[in-house]
């Protein structure tokens, strides 16, 4: 209480004075520098168009780290997956502004190679070593694993790779028999790299990843922020495209991700 | 080639070809030493690269993060030469491998390899290692994490690196060439340059050879040329000057020589004059009975004194025209052995030894007819003769004629040699003695005399009829002069043509003599003009026409010459070439002019020894020329050659006194109208006694006139009285006109 009290009057004070920046992190799921370069570039032409006060974005070293940071709310604006904004809402209040339209699916691939050996059913999984980009990613690893085990019941072998990209590299190098994924990235991937693997399963589809704001930043304020991005998304769709938000709409918790806090994810989150 | 061609060729193949090889063997040093460079740099690039995406690989591959790998790989997208790169396991197994896309040139993932043979020794395992091929470099570079973990592979496509390297020598030699073309061309502008600027100097040098202009061109730019030009001009300035000089000088060296020709013609013309004088009248004192011993011995060594000054003066005057070039060879048709024959005929007159035989011997196949300068050949064998004899105290002198060649028809080429077993000459007098004025000896001239220029002219009369004198001789053996000449051989009909001329007077003479076999005639009278103004020769051609048997007149000068003519009738003219007032050949000229006198002989006299002198007299319309000093004989051989017929006076039936001649002329003439009368009366009355006293005194007259042959006659009709045999008829008709005759000649004679 004490703690939310504090925060009200930090926001409070922010309110009244207008903060001299803004900061933001965004999931480290891409490589600090292809963050710095992909979204850095969106942020410095929103900086210069608003008339708001600059964004700066700051890097957490990992997603375990990103994590702790959001939960106390460290940053004004962040960029997450859809059950990190289930987490950052219970710890923080993060409102979700913006996010992409098109639904997010996670994807389980497997290697095409040899079509007689490939493997056909969910059940050939059963005691395999499955590949996912790392333990909270949310539809390649985290819905994945939960739907895997406990709506189909197979028992397998999870090893994290770190990223999407490795997922598949990892399956076509042998080394696991299948590979959670997100229909976006597997998309991302060469022709001839998607060309080598099938789709196994998919899980249904979860509203993307959001832009959400700190209760903090005055209401007003996250108005303008979300006119904004919006604004400059539509206005620059190649740099919208590398930060996959190339159809933006605005976020809307109770619709969006509600959903997921029925979806009892929280025995597959890694701490 | 090179030898041949010219200073600029050379120059400029020389400078080209070391200019070429210079420029073209830099670039080339220059291309290796950038190519070397350009690869080591390439290959330093490949290994850094290869060691920096090593460094990067080591955490990707432990983490097994294929993308970060992947990602690394792609980053090397813009060395453009690179064609792949792999990051591999240990074993060869791939991680990531990325290949350039033949369509965008970029690097791009390939999925498809799994495995690359790294043929890695276990030594090699930890090195950085290069393989190069023709086309292709590929690095491999080990990924350490405390042990090998892996390996990068890089392959470079070398083919644009070679292709730039190729690019690059390209570049070299075009700025090789174009280096090169301008200075080749300054060098081609400076050799024309320099080749045109010695040209000028070499016409320059042309033109101050031969005289033409002695403007010099324009100065050159060089200073060695400026030098050769300056000198050149210095040394133009310099010839102008000495050739001035010396055409001067020559100038007045052929002045003077002409002078001295001049001089000595002029000596020479007159010391024959004089010598003609003496000549002539020591022969006619000789010729008088009354001359004591001693005085007939003086005067004959007069006489000899003065035909050697005779033979002295005829060598200085030939020499002399010898060398101022004007004496001439003639050629005119002779009768060798003829010819020769009078010379042994003369010279052993001369120069007869007791103790030498003089020997002439020829071949019977030389040919007698030839057309040469038969004078001059004279000349020389008389030279090399009377020397021979000269120098000869005991043996003989042979001259010899041979044939050295057979004769063709048209000309014969005859050796002439002339041997002697005299003193010989020294070896080091042979060169000398066909030089003038030497003798073989200094002490030879007063020994035996002589000028020393009978060798020299000799010499060079051979010269002029194209021989040369050739010398044997051994000291104390004797000599041997030679000589060939090459003559025309007269034709059979030119013979025959000459000999008929030759003939013509002994024809008519011989006509005479079938017509009256049997009766000879009384000289007629014969008048003679004799223009010359010298008193001694007036005095020997007085004496030596009193002897025979001619009247004549005498004038001092042309002038006199031609009224004489007017005045009286003449004969025959002698003319004197040169006389006061007016000279011979104008004075005949004028007096041939003369209606009357066309047809009248004119004999020149001359003591001008140059064959011009004859041209002209014969172009003035002489009949003929006689050279002084001329003796009795040629005077004689004239008046035989124009068919006078002339008796001779024995003068010393006078006591050689003129006057007494003359007046025994007057009186015969007075007496000879009596004696025909006398004749004709005695005849008419048969007192043969008084015909035979008349005719005897008649024979006597002859006798004294010395008419001979007709007294011979005289005395066959005297002796037919004395038969008591009546005399023909026609012998007294023949005696009764002779005796005209006779009246007719000792008339004029008397007068």
């Amino acid at each position: 209480m004490a703690t939310f009290l504090l925060t009200a009057a930090v926001g409070q004070a922010i309110a009244q004075n207008p903060p001299a920046k803004l900061t933001m992190m965004v999931v480290p799921q891409f490589s600090v520098t292809e963050i710095n370069s992909t979204w850095g570039k969106v942020i410095k032409g929103i900086n210069q168009s608003s008339g708001l006060p600059p964004i700066e974005l700051v890097f957490p070293k990992d997603i375990t780290e990103f994590e702790n940071r959001f939960s106390m709310g460290e940053t004004d604006l962040i960029y997450c997956n859809p059950y990190h904004i289930v987490m950052a809402r219970k710890s923080q209040g993060y409102v979700p502004v913006l996010r992409d339209q098109k639904p997010l699916t996670g994807i389980l691939i497997v290697a095409r190679s040899g079509e007689s050996n490939a493997i056909q059913s969910l059940k050939e999984l059963n005691g395999k070593t499955l590949l996912f980009p790392s333990p909270n990613s949310f539809g390649a690893s985290l819905y994945m694993r939960a739907l895997l085990t406990k709506e189909h019941n197979i028992q397998f072998t999870p090893r994290y790779v770190k990223t999407h990209s490795n997922v598949i590299r990892g399956l076509i190098k042998g080394d696991g028999q299948a590979g959670g994924m997100v229909n976006a990235t597997l998309a991302a991937e060469d022709p001839a790299l998607q060309a080598k693997v099938n789709i196994l399963y998919e899980t249904p589809a979860v509203a993307p990843h959001p832009i959400a704001i700190h209760p903090r930043v005055d209401a007003k304020t996250r108005q303008t922020l979300q006119k904004a991005w919006m604004d400059y998304l539509k206005t620059n769709p190649s740099e919208a495209e590398e930060i996959q938000l190339s159809t933006p709409v605005q976020a809307d918790y109770r619709k969006d991700y509600t959903p997921l806090e029925k979806l009892g994810l929280e025995n597959f989150l890694a701490k | 080639m090179l030898r041949k061609s010219s200073i600029g060729t050379q120059v400029l193949v020389l400078c080209g070809s070391v200019m070429v090889l210079l420029t073209f063997g830099l670039t080339w040093i220059n291309n290796h030493r950038q190519t070397t460079e350009f690869q080591e740099v390439f290959s330093k690039q490949a290994k850094a690269l290869a060691f920096n995406l090593a460094v990067s690989s080591a955490n990707p591959i432990l983490e097994k993060d294929l993308e970060v790998l992947e990602i690394l790989l792609l980053k090397t997208t813009q060395f453009e030469s690179l064609k792949s790169a792999a990051v591999v396991s240990r074993e060869g197994r791939v991680y990531s491998v990325v290949s350039r896309d033949p369509k965008t040139h970029s690097l791009k993932a390939d999925y498809d390899i799994d495995r690359i043979a790294l043929t890695t020794t276990p030594q090699q395992a930890k090195e950085s290692r290069q393989l190069k091929n023709a086309n292709t470099l590929t690095v491999i570079e080990p990924v350490e994490a405390g042990d090998v973990i892996g390996y990068v592979v890089l392959d470079f496509d070398l083919s644009p690196i070679a292709k730039k390297i190729q690019e690059h020598v390209i570049e070299n030699i075009l700025l090789a060439t174009l280096l090169i073309i301008p200075a080749l061309l300054g060098l081609w502008l400076f050799i024309g340059l320099t080749r045109r600027q010695l040209q000028g100097i070499t016409a320059f040098a042309e033109n101050l050879v031969k005289e033409e202009a002695t403007q010099p061109g324009k100065r050159p730019s060089s200073s060695e040329l400026l030098q050769l030009h300056e000198t050149l001009n210095w040394a133009s300035a310099t010839l102008k000057e000495r050739n001035e000089a010396l055409v001067e000088a020559t100038r007045k060296a052929d002045k003077s020589n002409e002078l001295k020709s001049q001089f000595v013609a002029n000596m020479s013309h007159e010391i024959r004059t004089p010598l003609n004088g003496i000549l002539g009248l020591t022969e006619v004192t000789l010729g008088q009975n009354q001359l004591g011993d001693q005085s007939r011995k003086n005067l004959i060594l007069i006489q000899s004194s003065a035909e050697h000054l005779l033979r002295v003066v005829n060598d200085i005057l030939d020499f002399s025209k010898i060398d101022a070039d004007r004496l001439d060879i003639e050629a005119h048709p002779f009768n060798l052995r003829k010819t020769i024959g009078g010379l042994i005929k003369t010279i052993g007159n001369a120069y007869a030894k007791p103790t030498v035989e003089l020997i002439f011997n020829i071949d019977e196949q030389v040919p007698n007819m030839l057309l040469g300068d038969s004078a001059r050949l004279t000349q020389v064998l008389g030279n090399l003769l009377s020397n021979a004899l000269k120098f000869t105290q005991k043996g003989s002198v042979i001259l010899q004629i041979r044939q050295s060649e057979p004769a063709t028809a048209n000309t014969a080429k005859l050796q002439f040699s002339v041997r002697d077993t005299g003193v010989g000459i020294s070896d080091t007098y042979r060169s000398v003695i066909f030089k003038a004025f030497s003798q073989a000896e200094p002490g030879t001239a007063r020994k035996y005399g002589g000028t020393g220029l009978g060798l020299t002219i000799s010499q060079r009369l051979l010269e002029l009829m194209g021989s040369s004198m050739e010398l044997w001789s051994k000291e104390g053996a004797g000599s041997e002069f030679s000589f060939s000449l090459q003559l025309p051989v007269l034709s059979i009909e030119e013979i025959e043509t000459m000999t008929r001329a030759s003939d013509d007077d002994d024809d008519a003479t011989a006509l005479k003599n079938i017509d009256k076999p049997t009766l000879p005639e009384l000289a007629p009278p014969v008048h003679v003009l004799v223009a010359e103004d010298n008193m001694v020769n007036q005095t020997f051609i007085a004496h030596v026409l009193t002897q025979l048997g001619v009247s004549f007149r005498f004038a001092d000068d042309g002038l006199q010459a031609i009224q004489l003519c007017e005045d009286e009738k003449f004969n025959l003219v002698f003319m004197d070439m040169h006389m006061p007032n007016m000279g011979g050949l104008e004075a005949c000229k004028i007096i041939l002019g003369k209606q009357k006198n066309a047809h009248l002989p004119i004999v020149g006299l001359t003591a001008d020894a140059i064959s011009d002198t004859r041209d002209a007299c014969m172009v003035a319309g002489m009949r003929d020329y006689i050279s002084k000093p001329f003796k009795k004989t040629d005077l004689e051989e004239v008046f035989k050659k124009l068919n006078f017929k002339i008796c001779p006076v024995p003068l010393q039936n006078f006591d050689h006194d003129r006057d007494l001649f003359k007046s025994s002329c007057a009186t015969l003439a007075h007496e000879i109208p009596d004696l025909i009368t006398g004749l004709q009366t005695a005849r008419h009355a048969g007192d043969y006694e008084q015909v035979r006293r008349i005719v005897h005194t008649v024979k006597d007259h002859c006798k004294l006139l010395g008419e001979l042959e007709f007294a011979n006659l005289l005395q066959t009709l005297e002796n037919d009285f004395n038969d008591e045999l009546e005399p023909k008829e026609a012998l007294l008709q023949h005696l009764y006109k002779n005796l005209q005759v006779m009246q007719a000649r000792v008339h004029q004679l008397s007068l």
